[in-house]
């Protein structure tokens, strides 16, 4: 778990780490929002949720498979649900495009729940834009609040899913 | 349609939903529409229309205009004042993008000087208005510098270089808004627009060159006060806000509000909607910082349109002062802000929220620039970039009926993702440039997304507004030209 050794002892007992997991995956859904663009993110855990959605978001603004994995960046966020959690890395992820024009390809996610906080590390992989290189897409301006929330309609065995529904 | 089965019709044009539609709303809601645009309204409207009549504090009535479609919480068209000590600020009802706006420009050229360049103009429109994802002005400032920008606006631009003495009487407010508050702006939201400057941005955000429709210059007469003397005069028209700056003051009091409902015991049937009064400190905090994103975005656009006085510079070898380019108008389509009407028989000032909605203040207004005051300002509709704009003008009956408000545009009908399969980008600018226009955009699938058959007919908008005496018709604008991100 190097990397994550900003995680309390208090965060241990529910720490989600990126080891073992299965599959994530996300799918845009068209008419939930006319003007804009929203999708519905998947994961076996907390951490691949996240970075389905990392990736859904991305995909939005460029196609990945442009964008070369050259800069390293590794962000830190607490927020006091699992909700906000993830909308609070979902915006800071357009922060860093517009504040520091990076855009990046892959997400090593990790997840620590908490009763009052919750705490999630990145680490990310991708590059400065580039207008010639890049198949650049849509600039996202926000992240709603419509529909938007993590859960997990299978009950405890099922996988996680989270509605998002960016402002284009 | 059954929602609207509830709905009384009050004139041709314009509907009731009484209060009794459903439990909680404090005020009817009325909806300006012409049978065919009511039909065509998706029902997200009526719902969302209904959901702001609940909201504490709101005054007369909710209202959604002619182009509104469904939004955030508010729908887009949606316009609601409320009362200063009773009622809500809610960034649901400004919008993400704070102080979106038109804005018009004219030129003395006509169609025949600039058709035969129009190339060569759009394509170095393009190289100095930066447009698309994650781009960067040209306009470098210090966080002391953006803060001014935040209070100041145009004056601020003028008073730097970025544009003429009289651009600041031409604008909205005079290019600022009083009551900002940078101390209330996120350092993260400073750090997002700071370098945005000038930037035109994504999505349906646009600079257009277009030029008087010679069939439907309506009021030959009104569009001379505005300086348009010609029926194929040369215009151009800017559509874009407060980029990144903007959309992180909303995200972060979304996020403020979201918590600060539970301390004002304030419910919402859309998180959306999440709003708190405006006499609290998380109200005032918000609306300082609001007031910072819209005097950006005043000063956005006009660094833009410095940058279009370049580009027809160099393109027509004329100093732009001989080119006669001078703001026409700058409205705001995504703003709240504190203004005096007449309610319940008497005047007092009420906070208008409009999203998706424009200022249309009538003749002898103090807010209107003395050059036009006598007149009624001058209202700017945006259209898609195939099907045109128009110039209007604001009136007494707007001021009377909804808060001096009317339509900004002719809103969606179809999702990016639906116009994208029935049209490839490519085909769209081989289409475009077939009918007279020639369109640069940062990426083809941007481009697809803004096709014309994605937006309500504009011109159906425009005619009921204009019966409904809200806002009346001056020149249809025709697209010849068009940079988009």
């Amino acid at each position: 778990m190097a990397g994550h050794t900003f995680l309390s002892a208090r965060f241990r007992h529910g720490l989600l780490a990126t080891k073992g997991r299965r599959h994530s995956d996300y799918r845009f859904l068209s008419n939930i929002a006319l003007a804009d663009i929203a999708f519905v993110a998947r994961g076996d855990s907390l951490p691949s949720l996240f970075e389905s959605a990392a990736r859904a978001l991305t995909d939005v603004m460029v196609d990945r498979r442009t964008v070369v994995g050259r800069v390293t960046r590794r962000i830190e966020i607490k927020s006091p649900t699992v909700d906000r959690l993830l909308y609070d890395f979902l915006t800071e992820l357009i922060v860093v495009k517009d504040v520091d024009s990076l855009l990046f390809k892959d997400f090593k996610v990790s997840v620590a729940t908490g009763s009052r906080e919750q705490r999630l590390a990145c680490e990310m992989r991708g590059e400065e834009i580039d207008r010639d290189r890049h198949a650049l897409r849509n600039d996202v301006k926000a992240v709603t609040m419509h529909m938007f929330g993590v859960k997990k309609p299978g009950g405890k065995a099922g996988r996680w899913e989270a509605t998002v529904v960016l402002d284009i | 349609m059954t929602e609207v089965k509830n709905a009384k019709q009050i004139s041709d044009v314009v509907w009731e939903i009484p209060k009794s539609y459903k439990a909680g709303m404090n005020v009817p809601a009325r909806i300006y529409a012409s049978k065919k645009l009511l039909e065509e309204m998706d029902s997200g409207v009526f719902e969302q229309v209904t959901n702001v009549a609940m909201l504490p504090g709101i005054v007369k009535y909710s209202y959604a205009m002619a182009d509104a479609h469904w939004g955030y919480g508010f729908p887009i068209g949606g316009v609601a004042a409320f009362d200063l000590e009773k009622g809500v600020i809610s960034p649901g009802g400004i919008g993400f993008d704070i102080n979106c706006g038109m804005r018009l420009v004219r030129t003395n050229l006509r169609l025949s000087e600039v058709k035969p360049k129009i190339k060569e103009l759009v394509d170095l429109l393009f190289r100095l208005v930066p447009t698309g994802v994650g781009v960067k002005g040209t306009v470098k400032v210090n966080q002391s510098q953006f803060e001014d920008v935040m209070k100041w606006g145009v004056k601020w631009c003028a008073e730097n270089d970025y544009g003429w003495e009289d651009d600041v009487s031409k604008v909205e407010e005079g290019g600022f808004i009083k009551g900002s508050n940078p101390s209330k702006v996120s350092q993260q939201a400073s750090s997002r627009g700071i370098s945005q400057l000038g930037t035109l941005g994504s999505g349906n955000h646009y600079c257009e060159v277009q030029v008087v429709d010679p069939a439907r210059f309506f009021d030959v007469k009104m569009g001379k006060q505005f300086g348009l003397v010609h029926d194929d005069q040369v215009v151009v028209m800017v559509h874009c806000g407060s980029r990144g700056f903007g959309h992180q003051v909303a995200s972060d009091y979304l996020r403020v509000f979201d918590s600060a409902m539970k301390k004002y015991n304030i419910t919402v049937r859309d998180r959306e909607l999440a709003c708190a009064p405006f006499s609290s400190n998380e109200g005032a905090d918000y609306y300082g910082a609001m007031v910072c994103a819209a005097n950006m975005a005043f000063a956005n656009r006009q660094v833009i349109v410095h940058r279009i006085r370049e580009a027809f510079k160099q393109v027509f070898h004329k100093d732009p002062e001989a080119l006669d380019m001078h703001i026409i108008y700058d409205v705001c389509h995504n703003i709240a802000k504190v203004e005096r009407h007449k309610v319940d028989g008497g005047s007092r000032d009420v906070l208008v929220h409009r999203k998706g909605a424009t200022r249309s203040f009538g003749p002898g207004h103090p807010d209107i620039p003395p050059a036009y005051r006598a007149l009624g300002q001058p209202v700017i509709i945006g259209g898609s970039m195939e099907t045109g704009s128009y110039l209007l003008l604001g009136t007494e009956r707007a001021m009377e009926d909804t808060f001096g408000s009317t339509a900004h545009g002719s809103g969606r009908t179809m999702s990016r993702t639906a116009a994208k399969k029935q049209v490839s980008g490519r085909d769209l600018q081989q289409r475009m440039e077939k009918n007279g226009i020639y369109v640069k955009a940062a990426t083809w699938e941007g481009l697809a997304e803004e096709a014309g058959m994605a937006y309500k007919d504009i011109s159906e908008v425009v005619e009921t507004m204009h019966h409904a005496g809200i806002s009346l018709k001056v020149a249809a604008l025709r697209p010849i030209g068009n940079i988009k991100g």
